[in-house]
Formats: C-alpha cells, sequence, structure tokens
C-alpha cells in the first residue's frame, strides 16, 4: 500500500499560505497540534488525476536558520521529514526577501515548486517580472499566481503533480560561496561520506550549517558521533573568520541577499515608488496624535459589537436549553437520572455555552484585524508603553481581549514568538476582568454600593490593570530575568480581509476551544450538579448537599474576610465557570431564576455580607482564579501544568491577600 | 557616519555596519539589513518607539535599543 | 482634478464639524442627562468621544484639501473608514437587537440611544465619499 504523497507548504508570513492552502484542499483539511508543542499543524489533501497527495500548512517562516519555535517546526520538517515537495509561496510584490527562504530551501536539498503569489499586488507597484527566465535561473518550475481570486491554482496543483510524480532528483540550481570557501564546504562534505548516521541529511547543506556555527546541526553532528566534523568546523570557522573580518553566519546571509540581487538584477523590472493606498492608511493610523485614539476606539468597537451582537444568539442557546431540560425532565421519570441529565448536563452545558458566541465573535474580530493587517500597528503603537512593564506590543491586544472573555485573549498570545514575553502575558490576562465576571459585580455593587455602582465597578477593573501590570513586573523580575526580547516585526501592507477566511479562521479557533476546554468543563459541571444534589438526592435542600458540607468545612479558611458557607461554595462553583456564580447564589437562597438585577436576592444578602466584605468579595472573584475554560487554556498554550498550577496558585494567594487587605483597611478606617 | 536612531522619518541611509549581536542579529540580517543595504526611516511610532524602516522594499519595526547598534551612512 | 479636491475638502469639513458637534453633545448628555436635540445624541461618553476623534479626523487637513493639495486625502480616506466601521457596527447591533426580540418574542423598537442615531445618520451622509476611493489610483504621486 503506497504511502500518500506529502506535500508542505513552507513561505514567509503574510504571503497568503492561508489562502492557497484553502484553495488546494477545499474542506478537506483539519486542525490538530504538532507533538509537544502549542503550535498548530493544518493538514488537508487533495486528489490530481491518479495522485492523492497530502498538504501540509506549515507555519510561516522568514529562514531556515529558526529564530521561534514556530520556524523550528517548520524547518525541522522540511529536512527530517523531507516531504515529497515543497511549495514555497514567494509574495511577488515583495519577492527580494522573500527568495532568501526559497534559496535556504533548494540548499536544503528539497524538491521545490514556487508560487509566485500576489501577482496583482506586484503588478500595482509596477513590478515587472520574468517568470519564465526565474524558473530557469532557479531550475525550479514557478507558477504565478493570485490566490484570493483562485488564479494559478490548476497550473500549482499540475506543477505539484509534475515533480512529486518524476521525484526529480536535485537538479535545482545551487549557488556558490566563492572558491576558497567551496573548497571548506567540500572538506566537510568529504568527511561527512564517512559518518553514516549523517547520510539522511544533503551533505552539503549540513556542511554550510557547520560553518555557519549553526547549534542545531552541530548538534545532531555530535548525535551522530562524528565529532571530527565539529572539530575540523570550527577550525574553518575561525580560518574564515580571520580572512573575511567578519564572521561567516553574516558572510552566508550577505553571500545569499547577493546572489538573490543578481537574480532580480535579469528578472525583475522594478516599479516607480508611488505613495500606496497602504502608507496613506498608516500615515493616520499611527499618526502622533491620532494613532493611539484610533487605537482605542476600535477596541472599545470590538466589545460594544461582540457583546450586543452575541445577544440574540444567547437568548436562543438559552431557549434551547431551557426547552431540552424541559423535555428531559417530562421525558425521564427515574428521578435521579432525570436530575442528572436535566439539572446536570443539560443546565449545567447550557449555562457555559451561552458565552460561545461572545466567544466566537471575538475571534471573528480578531481575524478581521490581523488578516487586514492593523493588529502589526496595534503592536507597533503600544510597543513602548507595554516595555516599560516588561511586555511588548504584541501583548496588548491580548490583554485588551481579557476584557472580554479570557479565553480567546490567551490563544491569541501565539502571535507572540518570545516564550518568556508570552508566557508573561498568559500568566497575567486573568487579571483582566473578563465579562463573565460582570453580573457578579453589579449583583453586589448594585446592592451595597447604590448610586455608586458604576464607579465601584469601574474599581475592579482598574484593580485588574494595577495587578496586571504589578504582576507583569514582579513575573519579570522573579522568574524571567532579561529584557522582553527585541523587536524585528514586518509591517504587511494593509489588505481587504476576506470574510470568507475571517469566518474560517473563527471557526478553526472557536472549535479548538470547544475541543479543548469542552471536555473540562464537561467534566467540571457533572461533578458540581453531583456535589450538590447528593446525598439528599433530587429535589432535597441544597443545605444538606456535599457542597455545602465542603463549604462549612471551608469556610474558616475565610471566616477572617467575614464570608460564610455559601459565599466559599459560590466561590467553588465560579471555578468551573464565573457566569455560575450568581445562579448559585440563587439557588442558596431559594430563588429560581435569580439574575444580577434581583431585588430578592439583593436584599438576602445584606443578611450575610456588610459593605466591606462584600468589596472584598468582589475583589477575590476579580483576581481567585480563572474559570475552568480559561486553566484548559493555558494549560494547552503553555503546554506545561507547571505553570498552569502556577498560575492557579498564586491568583488564590493573591486574591486572598488583596481581600484580606481590604477587609483590614476597611475595618481600620472605621467601616463595618 | 551616524547611527539609525539619528535619522529622521524620510531620510535614507546606506548601513555601514550592522551591530546587533546574537540571533537577533542574525535575524535582522537574514530579513535584508545587510552591510551596504540601503533604508529609508518610515516613520516613528507615536510614543517615541519603535521606529518603522524600509528595507528591500518592504516595511520593518525595530526599537531603538537595536537601531541604536547599527551604524549607517546618510545618503543625500 | 484639483477642482474635486476641493470639494471633498468643503465635504470633509461640514461633516467633520456635525461629528465634533454630535460627539460632544453625546458627551455632555453622559455627564447631565438627555438631551432633546434633533437626532437625540445618545448619552454615552465613549461614543462621544469616538466621534470627535472621527471628526477630528475629518478636519484635520482640511485646509490642505481647500488648498487643492493631495496630501490631506489620507485623513479624509481614514475618516471615511472609521465612520464607516462605526456606523456599520450601529447598523449590527441594531440588526442582533431585530433579531432578539424575534427570538425572544417581544416587540421592538427603534432606540435611538442604544444605536446612536447621529453616528447611522453621519455614516450615510458620508457614504458618497466612497467614489472617491475608487478612484484613489489616480491620486498616487
Amino acid at each position: 500500500m503506497k504511502e500518500m504523497t506529502k506535500v508542505a507548504l513552507a513561505g514567509n508570513p503574510n504571503v497568503g499560505k492561508t489562502v492557497i492552502f484553502n484553495e488546494l484542499t477545499g474542506s478537506k483539511q483539519h486542525v490538530g497540534n504538532w507533538p509537544g508543542v502549542t503550535v498548530e499543524k493544518k493538514v488537508g489533501k487533495f486528489s490530481h488525476k491518479d495522485e492523492e497527495i497530502e498538504v501540509l500548512d506549515l507555519p510561516g517562516t522568514y529562514s531556515l536558520s529558526p529564530y521561534s519555535i514556530d520556524e523550528r517546526i517548520a524547518r525541522d520538517y522540511i529536512i527530517e521529514e523531507k516531504p515529497d515537495a515543497v511549495v514555497n509561496i514567494v509574495d511577488a510584490s515583495n519577492i527580494e526577501r522573500n527568495l532568501y527562504l526559497t534559496l535556504q530551501l533548494l540548499e536544503a536539498g528539497a524538491n521545490v515548486v514556487v508560487a509566485l503569489n500576489m501577482m496583482d499586488e506586484a503588478q500595482k507597484k509596477g513590478m515587472k517580472i520574468d517568470v519564465k527566465k526565474l524558473s530557469e535561473l532557479l531550475k525550479t518550475p514557478v507558477i504565478p499566481m493570485v490566490g484570493i481570486k483562485g488564479e494559478g491554482v490548476k497550473e500549482l496543483k499540475d506543477a505539484v503533480y509534475e515533480e512529486v510524480k518524476h521525484h526529480r532528483e536535485h537538479r535545482h540550481m545551487s549557488m556558490g560561496y566563492g572558491k576558497e570557501l567551496e573548497r571548506g564546504i567540500i572538506s566537510l562534505e568529504e568527511k561527512m561520506e564517512h559518518c553514516p548516521a549523517l547520510k539522511k541529511y544533503r551533505h552539503r547543506w549540513l556542511a554550510i550549517k557547520i560553518l555557519e556555527g549553526n547549534a542545531e546541526a552541530i548538534e545532531k553532528v555530535s548525535e551522530a558521533g562524528c565529532d571530527n566534523l565539529i572539530k575540523e568546523g570550527e577550525k574553518l570557522r575561525k580560518q574564515f573568520g580571520r580572512k573575511l573580518h567578519e564572521d561567516l553566519e553574516s558572510y552566508f546571509a550577505d553571500k545569499r541577499y547577493e546572489f538573490v540581487d543578481d537574480i532580480l538584477g535579469v528578472v525583475l523590472i522594478k516599479g516607480k515608488k508611488l505613495w500606496s493606498f497602504s502608507d496613506m492608511l498608516d500615515k493616520v493610523l499611527t499618526h502622533k496624535v491620532f494613532g493611539i485614539p484610533i487605537f482605542l476606539a476600535m477596541m472599545w468597537a470590538t466589545f460594544q459589537f461582540t457583546f450586543s451582537v452575541a445577544v440574540p444568539f444567547m437568548d436562543a442557546i438559552d431557549l434551547f436549553f431551557g426547552w431540552l431540560g424541559g423535555a428531559a425532565s417530562a421525558g425521564i421519570t427515574d428521578p435521579a437520572i432525570q436530575s442528572l441529565v436535566a439539572d446536570g448536563i443539560i443546565g449545567g452545558l447550557g449555562s457555559v455555552l451561552i458565552f460561545l458566541p461572545n466567544i466566537f465573535l471575538l475571534f471573528f474580530v480578531l481575524s478581521l484585524m490581523e488578516d487586514s493587517g492593523y493588529l502589526s500597528r496595534a503592536a507597533f503603537v503600544m510597543d513602548k508603553a507595554m516595555y516599560r512593564i516588561g511586555l511588548q506590543g504584541k501583548s496588548f491586544v491580548p490583554m485588551l481581549l481579557g476584557f472580554g472573555c479570557n479565553v480567546p485573549a490567551i490563544m491569541s498570545t501565539r502571535t507572540i514568538e518570545d516564550r518568556k514575553d508570552r508566557l508573561i502575558t498568559i500568566l497575567v490576562n486573568p487579571l483582566m476582568s473578563c465579562s463573565a465576571r460582570l453580573p457578579v459585580y453589579i449583583l453586589f455593587a448594585g446592592a451595597f454600593f447604590l448610586g455608586a455602582e458604576g464607579s465601584v465597578i469601574f474599581s475592579m477593573y482598574l484593580m485588574g490593570i494595577l495587578l496586571a501590570v504589578l504582576m507583569a513586573l514582579l513575573l519579570r523580575k522573579l522568574f524571567f530575568k532579561g529584557k522582553p526580547s527585541p523587536l524585528i516585526m514586518e509591517m504587511p501592507p494593509y489588505r481587504i480581509p476576506t470574510l470568507k477566511s475571517s469566518a474560517i479562521h473563527m471557526w478553526e479557533k472557536g472549535s479548538m476551544f470547544l475541543k479543548k476546554a469542552g471536555t473540562t468543563i464537561f467534566l467540571g459541571v457533572i461533578i458540581i450538579w453531583f456535589l450538590s444534589t447528593y446525598p439528599g438526592g433530587p429535589g432535597s435542600d441544597i443545605e444538606t448537599s456535599y457542597v455545602a458540607a465542603i463549604g462549612r468545612w471551608v469556610q474558616p479558611i475565610f471566616a477572617p474576610l467575614g464570608w460564610d458557607w455559601k459565599a466559599a461554595i459560590a466561590l467553588l462553583f465560579g471555578f468551573v465557570a464565573k457566569e455560575i456564580v450568581v445562579g448559585a447564589y440563587g439557588t442558596f437562597y431559594g430563588i429560581s431564576d435569580a439574575d444580577e438585577g434581583s431585588a430578592t436576592l439583593r436584599s438576602e444578602l445584606h443578611g450575610a455580607f456588610t459593605p466591606v466584605s462584600a468589596y472584598a468579595y468582589m475583589a477575590f472573584v476579580l483576581i481567585y482564579v480563572p474559570c475552568l475554560a480559561t486553566i484548559g487554556v493555558i494549560k494547552s498554550e503553555t503546554g506545561s501544568w507547571k505553570w498552569t498550577l502556577f498560575a492557579v496558585g498564586y491568583m488564590m494567594g493573591l486574591a486572598y491577600l488583596v481581600a484580606f487587605v481590604i477587609t483590614t483597611v476597611g475595618h481600620l478606617l472605621g467601616f463595618a | 557616519m551616524t547611527r539609525l536612531t539619528e535619522l529622521k522619518s524620510g531620510q535614507k541611509a546606506r548601513i555601514v555596519h550592522m551591530g546587533v549581536k546574537g540571533p537577533a542579529g542574525q535575524r535582522y540580517r537574514e530579513m535584508g539589513m545587510i552591510r551596504g543595504e540601503t533604508v529609508e526611516i518610515v516613520r516613528i511610532a507615536p510614543l517615541g518607539d519603535p521606529i518603522e524602516i524600509e528595507v528591500k522594499g518592504y516595511n520593518l519595526s525595530l526599537r531603538k535599543e537595536e537601531a541604536e547598534l547599527i551604524i549607517v551612512e546618510v545618503m543625500k | 482634478m484639483s477642482e474635486k479636491i476641493r470639494l471633498i475638502g468643503i465635504y470633509s469639513a461640514i461633516i467633520g464639524s456635525m461629528y465634533i458637534l454630535y460627539g460632544m453633545l453625546e458627551i455632555i448628555a453622559w455627564a447631565a442627562g438627555e438631551l432633546a436635540f434633533p437626532l437625540s445624541p445618545s448619552p454615552d461618553i465613549f461614543a462621544g468621544f469616538i466621534l470627535v476623534v472621527i471628526g477630528s479626523i475629518l478636519l484635520y487637513r482640511v485646509r490642505d484639501l481647500l488648498n487643492m493639495r493631495y496630501e490631506g486625502l489620507s485623513f479624509f480616506f481614514v475618516g471615511l473608514i472609521l465612520s464607516a466601521i462605526i456606523g456599520i457596527m450601529y447598523l449590527l447591533i441594531m440588526g442582533a437587537d431585530l433579531l432578539d426580540a424575534t427570538i425572544i418574542g417581544e416587540t421592538w423598537a427603534f432606540d435611538s440611544a442604544a444605536y446612536n442615531l447621529p453616528a447611522i445618520v453621519l455614516f450615510i451622509l458620508l457614504l458618497p465619499g466612497w467614489l472617491i476611493i475608487k478612484e484613489r489610483e489616480e491620486f498616487g504621486e
């Protein structure tokens, strides 16, 4: 049984790789994870003539010397897995820098087909590219394309089919690095012949990497047990370094670009430099005076939009689950099972899934901003402010998104390449008060601070921001010493995002969230149902349940803060999802369908709290622990239980500390 | 000869020495910031940092902290 | 061509001033209570602020446009785009409310405070500006 042909899509970020991937594979694609890392793995397939071809969308990469985990994945796949062909997607309007990767791919010995995409944009710039000549010089098929219009897709499929079917041996062009250096390369290659473990790699490529001083290449050689190669490499590096007055790594980069320029000298007629529409937009969007206000306005519009437009869908879900619950109750006779299904599964799921529209819409808007190119401007504009607190520009949008929901917010930290920067951004994100906490604030502010609810609630948000800044600085000092990583960010031209691709992104990210967080939430909901219903059984008073017992048992911890067992249990419920806290309180006081506006509930609370203890409680809810979904996402985005548990732990500690301080200060100031 | 940070927006210069070290320096080089290359300052962010430059036909932003280490020769 | 620029300048100045006017009215309405004013400005400090920003952008380079210089066009275009983003946002919110009312079976009424009528009206008034954007290729210098 023949193994399916594997083809990889490789290219710089922002070249339209995803669009071409979608054009090739249509709906036959799915998203997973690369083993051991938090990088998305997109696989799809298509049939052409008599071949079935599996396509892998590799993360965008600027070079085969990786600078981030994403790039390492791309590099490793090409070098180690050796796909049958690599489709190198090149942005024609940006051809000079893009060809750098192309040369590296050819050097690595991959079977390359160049997809010269965005020909329309190149044309607008007035560029003229002799595609035929380019193909001759590179000794590689070059297919001009306009991915978003679907132009060139068939030709690409043909070219890939040809390349794969006839398994051409490396007839691709090979560039030379000068007589002396070539001698060095050949001498290393000869030594490599005696090292059987290195047979799978293209010797010339490996030799060049050794001379560049590439750490991973050297590691591979050392693993293969051929240390003499490493020594020889070192010797040559020093030798040439002295001769050329610069280290070999820069020399190779320079030479490659020299080669690119030589090729383009023959193949490209540069356009006139027009003041592009993109530049016109940037003049205003990154303007000294208007830049930041516009950015803040866009974020405000995001929240207005997602909050309001989510409502009809939330109501629809509410009605659906309500009906479903009713049908289940009517259809099931056994009280225990009825309770499990109606209250536990359906009720519980419903109360959490109701926030799904909000999450999906946030992903949608995020995709629009990313695809249009605006996101890099946002990072550009906010970078300095973020740098001051030990983060970077790309951390700003995740922090802001946290006000909507921490789940998409944390998932959006994927754009941050540096591991430390990303980790800190993730760890402080839950301190940005998400929208699920709002009903709790409204309930308590309405009960205890009538007339000043707005300011009190605002103070919660402010507290969250201040604590996030503090924790970011603290974490940087304690665990992540050093400065944020250097900024090397491309600012792509603005492009009109297609609703279709943004919708696809929204669906992908939303489904990923559902898959990851879904199971944890489901389990959490079942456990809570069980603990609330037994041992008394369905219909029993909640005061007799396990949950109440746990609450009473745990209550002494919260005694100094003046909270009763109901408060403790509501917090436990909030662990699953913050939305549940208000509903839980309703259950405790026997008020059905209670919401944060309920006057009866508010008056009941007066018996259990004082203004000070209420304020402390609100602060605790702000800080204590992110909901299960968020915890799930932290785990999947950090890939580490250690950091996830750390997040949970530090937040609990911080929450208690802050609540305690508020209580103490409140009492000192003479409040009850 | 001057540092990249001394330039004003709209000015063009040729890179004389790419002084950023380590993997970041290599990455800047691979992104086109090599000796002899012409760059143009496009703009400076509202808060004063980072700066956006045009190199090899596209726009790249970097902080003054790194740009300071890049020595250039202004072109008329 | 240059006459067109001048017209755009006047257009930008008029609509820009209206944006600033309504923006400030909305901030005042938030602070001091609803105002009885045509188009009922919503009492919303954030929306008001954004309307002021859009208006400022539209007015910022009006002098250039009136002097028939191209540089001001960037600001007009961005003002146009922002007005569309905000205007369409409110229209979508209105649509969502309508949909919601249908789902839960209530009657729907146009709530000018929630949907920011001024923002919608001004967006519509700026619609002709999009014809200019279509011709943007001509403006390359």
